[in-house]
């Protein structure tokens, strides 16, 4: 028996926004399942932040519409209480502690003050929470953004790359943390320009390019580019000539890398062909490995194809 | 509404926005105890800046003294409220404000009676001190305030406060409405300070006939207390003039909200 379809936790359906002559998001349908952590992609200019803004209701949309958790954006009180946002980079008062930060949201919000002390230890900035927010470091603030998205337990949240200003013990605890989020039941849209992160941690992707979607669906299910590239080292370095040979007419693009592996782009799967056409070229293989494709290439190869 | 206005009270406890409170004792204090200091004998050339003592003497003494600051104050509410508004656009904060409100206009409604209120309490602190240091200044020169505190001099003192409070409103309305057109500080409070003490001066001289019709002019003709205090003929009544700017404000108060219901937020 087939799993029931998921309800949508964002649907857009032609959704367009146009600045003068410029359409800075075009037609854009895509749809995020409940439950999952969802990557937004795309490089700038591509109508990430345009779309985060339209679907949190702080822009109006040209053309089209868009439902979050249910309920169209043309009302955002409908669904905002059950939304946490950190939009285009963390925005706080400089001159009140990381405390009285959360506190004005707690008041705006209507939230507990007792979910105060749990955010700040959940985001890690215990310890610091009544130094001023002037005081702090990028990450600091990229933390107490995803806190304060938090401060509304929400179903969905909306994170706009949380990931930047965060050192690399940082960004494991961020992910982490999306994770944990993702367990407990929550929606997570994040968008980000670190692809790398992106996939480590994304159930479904949603690739964006000049406005206009190229990929919506499930992270695994996203067309990897075809060819992979091979790295070979004969068991004799006398042999490295011959390889190179073998590797040209296997494969494309076949050269010797500076550390003296020979390196070649075939189709996925091909290693163990590889190998007997060396071997029957009587060149024995010290290191025979696939590099996997990274989202990262295949984005890239997505966005050049296009 | 209230949500918002509670939010916005823990922010209006930051220093700058204190100082700013502050500033307003400050003035009125100095320029109650100046108008004493500088008091005219009888028998001596009027000056420009002063109160003849005869004039201090009398019941509306306290209240004319007081008056001398009410423009002063209300130019602080202005660039306090201006600055407060607009910097929620340069500082990025709106984004994140509107994510958690429960609707833009009942967000900025709440926004904006908590800085009013913020001004009104400050004003009220402001004339208490001024008081205070009006008696002390003419304790030390010998200046009768026995009249100060009869029914007339109340009601003088009252009526100066009241119309502070009211102008204020008016003008913290000008200066909401200037930062959500400019969405930025600096660029807020200098249009509503250019406006209000070249634009309408350059509009009065050219054209003498509209001075009855200015913002600004009806503003000094409210403050001045309903002839409490001597305010320049601008052709309009105390009453004409209250009226003309309450409809302003209503009509700068709409213009705001449906700026901001409207408006995309890009900060």
């Amino acid at each position: 028996m087939s799993e029931a379809p998921r309800p949508a936790a964002i649907a857009t359906h032609g959704l367009t926004k146009v600045y003068g002559d410029r359409a800075a998001v075009s037609n854009v349908d895509i749809s995020v399942p409940q439950g999952v952590i969802a990557g937004f992609v795309g490089p700038n200019g591509s109508g990430k932040t345009t779309t985060i803004r339209m679907l949190l209701g702080l822009v109006a949309p040209t053309s089209g519409s868009a439902e979050v958790l249910g309920e169209s954006i043309s009302s955002p009180p409908a669904y905002l209480p059950r939304v946490g946002a950190l939009i285009e980079g963390p925005a706080f008062y400089p001159s009140l502690s990381g405390t009285a930060n959360l506190r004005v949201l707690t008041a705006l919000g209507g939230f507990p003050k007792k979910r105060i002390p749990e955010i700040i230890e959940t985001v890690g900035l215990t310890g610091r929470e009544r130094d001023k927010v002037s005081a702090y470091s990028m990450g600091m603030k990229q933390r107490l953004g995803v806190g304060a998205a938090l401060l509304a337990d929400p179903s969905l949240l909306i994170l706009d790359e949380p990931g930047n200003g965060l050192d690399p013990p940082g960004i494991i605890e961020m992910r982490d943390l999306l994770r944990r989020l993702r367990d407990e039941g929550r929606t997570v849209f994040v968008s980000s320009h670190l692809l790398a992160e992106v996939e480590q941690v994304a159930d479904w992707l949603v690739v964006l390019k000049l406005g206009k979607v190229l990929y919506c669906g499930e992270a695994a299910g996203l067309p990897r580019r075809t060819s992979t590239t091979y790295a070979l080292r004969p068991e004799n370095d006398a042999d490295v000539e011959a390889l190179l040979r073998v590797a040209t007419a296997w494969g494309d693009n076949a050269t010797v890398a500076a550390d003296g592996a020979v390196l070649v782009n075939a189709a996925a799967g091909g290693g163990a062909a590889i190998n007997r056409a060396a071997q029957d070229a009587g060149i024995t293989l010290s290191e025979l490995h696939a590099r996997v494709v990274t989202l990262e290439e295949t984005f890239l190869s997505m966005i050049e194809d296009d | 509404m209230f949500r918002s206005f509670m939010s916005e009270w823990v922010k209006l406890r930051r220093r700058a926005v204190l100082a700013a409170g502050a500033s307003m004792s400050g003035l009125a204090v100095l320029l109650t105890y100046m108008g004493m200091y500088q008091a005219v004998n009888p028998g001596r050339p009027p000056r420009a800046v002063a109160i003849a003592r005869l004039g201090l003497e009398s019941s509306y003494g306290l209240a004319s003294a007081l008056a001398r600051g009410g423009l002063l104050i209300v130019a602080i509410s202005l660039i306090l409220v201006a600055a407060v508004s607009a910097t929620e656009y340069s500082q990025g904060t709106i984004r994140v404000a509107l994510a958690n409100a429960p609707g833009r206009l009942r967000w900025l409604t709440g926004k904006f009676l908590a800085v009013v209120s913020f001004t009104f309490i400050a004003t009220t602190l402001a004339f208490g001190l001024a008081v205070v240091a009006g008696i002390a200044a003419a304790s030390a020169r010998d200046i009768s305030t026995q009249s100060w505190f009869s029914d007339t001099g109340i009601t003088s003192l009252a009526q100066v406060f009241g119309d502070t409070l009211i102008a204020e409103v008016a003008w913290s309305a000008f200066g909401l409405f200037c930062a959500i057109i400019v969405r930025s500080a600096g660029p807020a409070i200098g249009i509503a300070l250019a406006y209000s003490l070249i634009v309408e001066n350059l509009v009065a001289e050219i054209f003498p006939d509209t001075g009855a019709w200015l913002f600004g002019r009806l503003t000094f003709a409210v403050v001045s207390g309903n002839g409490v205090v001597p305010a320049p003929n601008i052709g309009s009544t105390y009453e004409r003039s209250l009226t003309l700017m309450m409809i302003y404000t209503v009509v700068l108060l709409g213009a705001s909200a449906m700026l901001f219901a409207k408006r995309d937020v890009t900060s």
